[in-house]
């Protein structure tokens, strides 16, 4: 009768590729792991990089970052397993066509786990970017409002003057300061003041001012244009003044813009109670081809 | 007697002693790999739940903080340490998040985020004296949370974490941390 059995080769060759079969499950198994904690770490790490980006993007674009932080140690997770660091850079840029500035934002966190020794593991970094855009609406207003010491009284007009006053008697209400702004693209810009006036007869006349006798306010752009029409507004009916007007394409460079008044005629007083000033500054849109 | 011709099959004794322990040795194996893997599955199911809790809790608290018109002064956030923080948090805020009516009182809520007694972060929200608190987190995952502050006042960061009650597989971290950022829109959280 013929015997049949296993070589002692074929036992070893056999255990041999089982081994080698079960080291790769072994790696496998052991790699997973390691995987999954550097998959935690790398999960902390983007919630610190997403939450310093929900932080940049929260600020405005003028009170934004300019430049790039130092590298800084996170401390919000007492975290004895790795260490955090995190970083942000804002690079001001420009679009290609219209010029628009942007920042481009970038947040980097880098973190490194720490062995059982002691030592750290090679670090590794997330990163996020996005940008803050060049706001499409800015405003500038001004409010002021006297009490009785510091009324402002404009200078007076003869009742024999033109239809219109001469520039030399008209008062700045904006005194000593101007509204400046200086956008980085041309505005269009739309003027809203509103003045509350109160009129003071002379001691010899205590008759309330006749329909006439008027209030003329004006607009000035960087103290050599006027913009809008000069508005004449009657005293009697009218205690507040609203005017708005619009001046298109202003360029993108420093400019000042005062408010101007003057009554005619010349009895009695008008005290200006209080003004408020906003200035809308749109994006000028006429580069669009 | 005789004996029949091809019929010396079978064991011997030393034979069936050896391939029982080989059989016991590969079920011990089969039966360790089994039990690691039920356990995996288990320790990854209730780290899924942790995360989600979490998320959720931190959703809740993005849908509900910015439309904050008051916070209580006990929750008020210290200017001159950059590290205060609370690890309770209440504020007046609006009873429907999707209608935010800042200037109209009569429909806000009280909002309180804390931890219990019996460990659950919750939410308690307070409408006419009406008490409707919702656990958010779960207490068996031992949840921390902290209100803190951020170079601006009006920025709240949130930090939650928790914490598995098993023995995690190696390479698997006892702790889950998450960090938010809140911008408040109508009040400051610093004093």
């Amino acid at each position: 009768m013929k015997k049949q059995g296993v070589t002692f080769i074929e036992i070893l060759v056999s255990l041999v590729i089982l081994s080698l079969i079960l080291s790769a499950v072994a790696a496998a198994l052991f790699g997973g792991f390691r995987m999954l904690k550097q998959a935690e770490f790398k999960s902390r790490a983007m919630g610190i990089a997403y939450f310093k980006m929900s932080q940049a993007l929260s600020k405005t674009y003028s009170g934004s970052l300019n430049n790039t932080t130092v590298p800084q140690l996170w401390t919000g997770f007492n975290d004895t397993e790795a260490e955090f660091f995190w970083s942000i850079t804002a690079t001001p840029e420009e679009s290609d066509k219209a010029h628009i500035p942007y920042k481009n934002i970038t947040v980097v966190c880098s973190y490194a786990i720490k062995n059982p020794d002691g030592t750290l593991d090679k670090p590794r970094e997330v990163r996020l970017s996005n940008i803050i855009p060049y706001p499409y609406i800015h405003s500038r207003s001004k409010k002021v409002d006297w009490n009785e010491t510091t009324g402002n009284y404009p200078l007076a007009l003869n009742a024999s003057q033109s239809d219109r006053p001469d520039p030399a008697d008209f008062k700045d209400i904006l005194s000593p300061e101007v509204i400046s702004f200086n956008f980085e693209v041309n505005k269009d810009l739309v003027v809203l003041y509103n003045l509350a006036i109160e009129h003071e007869p002379d001691f010899a006349d205590q008759e309330p001012p006749p329909g006439n006798q008027t209030v003329y306010t004006e607009c000035l752009m960087d103290n050599n244009a006027i913009w809008g029409i000069t508005t004449r507004t009657p005293i009697i009916s009218q205690p507040f003044i609203n005017n708005a007007l619009v001046i298109q394409n202003v360029s993108a460079e420093p400019h000042t813009l005062q408010i101007r008044w003057c009554k005619d005629p010349s009895k009695g007083k008008v005290k200006l109670r209080s003004y408020e000033i906003t200035v809308l500054a749109y994006e000028n849109i006429t580069w669009i081809q | 007697m005789k004996i029949l011709p091809g019929s010396n099959s079978g064991f011997t004794l030393l034979e069936l002693i050896i391939s029982a322990v080989i059989a016991v040795i590969v079920f011990m194996g089969v039966l360790n790999t089994s039990t690691f893997t039920c356990r995996q599955i288990t320790l990854y199911v209730e780290r899924y739940n942790m995360y989600s809790q979490i998320d959720l809790a931190l959703q809740d608290m993005q849908a509900r903080l910015p439309a904050a018109v008051e916070i209580a002064a006990n929750s008020i956030l210290d200017s001159s340490d950059p590290d205060d923080s609370k690890t309770r948090f209440t504020f007046q805020g609006e009873s429907d998040i999707f209608r935010i009516t800042p200037d109209n009182l009569a429909d806000n809520a009280r909002y309180t985020y804390e931890i219990d007694p019996a460990n659950n972060l919750v939410l308690r929200k307070e409408v006419n004296g009406n008490v409707v608190t919702t656990v958010l987190v779960e207490g068996k995952f031992l949840p921390e949370v902290h209100f803190g502050w951020d170079e601006e006042p009006n920025f709240l960061k949130i930090t939650l974490t928790a914490r598995s009650p098993r023995k995690q597989l190696s390479g698997l971290t006892q702790q889950i941390a998450k960090v938010e950022g809140v911008r408040l829109w109508f009040i400051n959280a610093v004093e």
